[in-house]
């Protein structure tokens, strides 16, 4: 009795015994077509990079998908209040940075520059505007049905919306994705304003240059709100709990960054807790304490930027209610199929265990979906890139040279600066350095750090090499245009099993 | 008797029956001993481009005593002098003043006025400039490479008479010796460069004014990113072209978008027009102007005319003909898949031999010819070597046109995504420009990628590593690409290739 003849019956009365759905799921569509019922194929829960491109990849494989968002904008955290407008800001303060220290040099004078702050809001805010339209006509263009709303589990193929503008629906799924992403992670005795404390969010909306803004939490979204707010006039010092910033970075690279955000004038207390933010008066007076313990001290602010993390975020979804199970944390716990332990229900991007970036949730939409459509699906989250967008900016996959050691394995080192790549000095702007980590014996990279103007863009040469289980040799052997920041990689991976020729 | 045991002996007595040695039955071996103490050189490159001194280099770091000639006086050639490092440094300069006069308000950064400061732009060229070419002289001497400055000519296939810049001469002797003499600008008849009112790129890169009009002879991507510098300072820039299409090496479709951004940026284009000839009698330059294919004759006016009309191999004063080396009838040496020309020792490599004639190919010449030379295997594919345009935004390519493909008659596919979909480029509002990927119908087998906007160059370096491996565009689609970058862009053309794209 194939599942495709019963596709005229109501689907509903096939999956009300939900033992047919887990005999019949792995070897076919895991549910058939909908057809004229008001039944989806598939119900994702979020909008985000991992829940609309979820969305789009389902409906593109003919499956019936409706997907629900809170926001009243598709695009999530990442597109509204996260990566896109934190790039417009960096790219714009980077200008004015550029414009009062670089471009006298490069012959473009000027007898006097300023920060046109709404000018330079309205310019991020319009490009939010524009994606988000863009994704709204995506879901258009593949008939995504959208529902506006906060909704939560009925049951395992049933979710209740309460919709924006103040009704209630109730959207039935064979197949629920949950992708609501993640939130701000708050700090004891600290409350989050968006006024004189701010999340990210409220830190991608002052109405004013912050004379002193303290960060709290040294990842890369405190050091890039951190470099937008330095370069246009604030005093920035960045206070960490841990003995180091960005902890997932390669130890010699964070290193060289740490000097290079230092030069930029920014300051770091490591090693320090914030015990209390003190805001009766017009200034802020944060009370810090060594991480160990010890004597507290006194910093001013007008400005204070929580940026120490952000929880998994599934806030009134109901997961009790089903029975979904999660770590310690908050996180979803799936399989390599991203099927959480109640049958039907998955789960995707920042709600789930792995790398909290935009891209793995949208591999991870994209292989779930996968799935569910009875094909294959694959994340490898060892080859996810990551990329910290200051300036230079700083990019890495594969192992820092502290993963490879701990792992015992015999590897060889690559480097090469940016000083000696011809396309970096003749534009003047050379801070940077690549490194290559291999296998010992058999050249095998493990490994890519850059730190560079532009490094995001070169990443991707690697981490492709680590998808074809790549040697130096291989880098090095390939011709690479000249002159390019690219060939810095070049010369780090002919450095790495041989020599380089320019330095 | 192996060659090694001889090495204490006088080499030239053995070098003098040459023929022993450059039979191919030594092919195997070590091609030539090394040399130790004697004045011989295991290597003589002649020229210090990016050809010759990485060449240089990488004898010597494989332990051959090598000898680089030069007679610019500085190191690193038409690239690093008067070609690819002064015009990027101009290109990025002349960005900065363009983005400040157009899209800096829309950013929010203000200014009261803005203005173009000549001599400061050029000292920062030339500062770049000097710094490199310094540097490549600190490698020399890292790797312990003798540097002779002065124009060399052949005495015969293993001696070099080099008549140096201090005014003396000197004999330079080599069991191996690779010309390496690169290329110049291609004169036309009737124009004489003066390197002031008609110039060459050389003279292009210098200017100590910025011309009102400026009309550039030849539409390839010398006189485009040359004619960009000038146009964002102030110049009306007229580029003319005998054929019917600028850079004619570029795939059709991206070619068209390409000439689009042009105009934009106000460049006007004259195709299918010769000219004739110019006068320069008056304050101006008259320039006289016809169809490719004849017609009636029609006058244009500059202030500055740039002749970038292409380059030809450069092998004055070598004496080639003295030792028998064959050329082409454009004048490039011929060699073989090991760079050996039809001489016994003498090897050539860049510009002046067949191939793109572009900088980067010649390192990977250099680099493969010096590995032969040792006695090593080296490889050079010149249908994976990329092309880059520097120009906003830029263009780059590697592999297949569309009209290569169809001329193949291989059935294929294409996949294309516009950077106007593009996160990052959207955020930053710099969203001009398209990638496209084209593959093997049956296997999606990628043939070729070709990529207009913002750091272009950086971007197709994936697409590089992607042919060498045989990539389909299921692998690049399938590939974990950060957000936000533009290389995203590649991804969804990827996916357009072998499937649909998610955000478009």
């Amino acid at each position: 009795m194939a599942i495709g003849s019963l596709a005229r019956r109501k689907a509903s009365t096939i999956l009300s015994s939900s033992r047919y759905v887990s005999k019949y799921s792995s070897y076919y569509f895991s549910r058939s077509f909908a057809s004229g019922s008001d039944e989806n194929d598939v119900v994702v829960i979020g909008g985000g990079p991992g829940g609309y491109v979820a969305a789009i990849k389902a409906a593109q494989l003919g499956l019936k998908t409706t997907c629900i968002e809170k926001r009243g904008t598709l695009g999530g955290t990442c597109l509204n209040v996260g990566c896109i407008p934190s790039k417009a800001l960096l790219h714009s303060s980077h200008m004015f940075h550029e414009a009062q220290h670089s471009f006298a040099q490069h012959g473009v004078k000027f007898s006097s520059v300023e920060v046109d702050l709404p000018a330079m809001m309205s310019q991020k805010d319009k490009a939010v505007a524009g994606l988000t339209r863009g994704i709204e006509g995506l879901f258009k263009k593949n008939k995504v049905n959208y529902v506006k709303g906060y909704c939560k589990f009925l049951s395992p193929s049933e979710v209740s919306v309460d919709t924006i503008d103040g009704g209630n629906t109730v959207v039935k799924g064979k197949n629920i994705i949950i992708a609501t992403g993640s939130d701000v992670k708050s700090l004891p005795g600290l409350t989050i304003d968006e006024k004189r404390i701010v999340s990210s969010t409220g830190a991608l909306a002052l109405t004013e240059v912050p004379k002193n803004l303290v960060v709290i939490g040294a990842g890369y979204i405190g050091l890039e709100m951190g470099s937008v707010w330095g370069r246009l006039g604030s005093q920035v010092t960045v206070v960490e709990f841990a003995s180091d910033i960005v902890p997932t970075m390669d130890g010699e690279v964070r290193k060289q960054f740490q000097r290079s955000l230092e030069k930029q004038k920014m300051k770091f207390m490591l090693k320090t807790k914030v015990v209390s933010v003190d805001t009766a008066g017009d200034v802020l007076k944060l009370t810090l304490e060594p991480a160990a313990g010890g004597e507290q001290t006194t910093l001013e602010a007008d400005v204070v930027l929580v940026s120490a993390g952000r929880v998994p975020f599934t806030s009134g979804l109901g997961l009790d209610k089903i029975g979904v199970e999660t770590d310690k944390a908050g996180r979803i716990l799936v399989n390599e199929r991203f099927a959480s332990n109640v049958t039907g229900v998955y789960a995707i991007g920042d709600v789930i265990p792995g790398p909290m970036l935009a891209h793995k949730a949208e591999e991870d939409g994209v292989a779930c979906v996968e799935f569910i459509a009875g094909k294959e699906g694959h994340v490898d989250y060892d080859l996810v890139p990551g990329v910290c967008y200051t300036h230079p900016e700083v990019a890495s996959v594969g192992k820092t040279e502290e993963q490879v050691k701990a792992l015992g394995l015999d590897y060889r080192v690559g480097k090469f600066p940016f000083l000696a790549n011809s396309r970096a000095k003749a534009i003047d702007d050379a801070e940077g350095i690549v490194k290559v980590l291999a296998e010992k014996e058999t050249d095998k990279i493990l490994g890519v750090h850059i730190m560079a103007p532009n490094a995001g863009e070169l990443i991707h040469e690697a981490v492709l090499a680590l998808h074809y289980g790549a040697s130096s040799e291989d880098i090095a052997r390939t011709c690479h245009a000249h002159p390019t920041m690219s060939e810095a990689l070049k010369e780090a991976a002919m450095a790495t099993y041989d020599k380089p020729i320019h330095i």
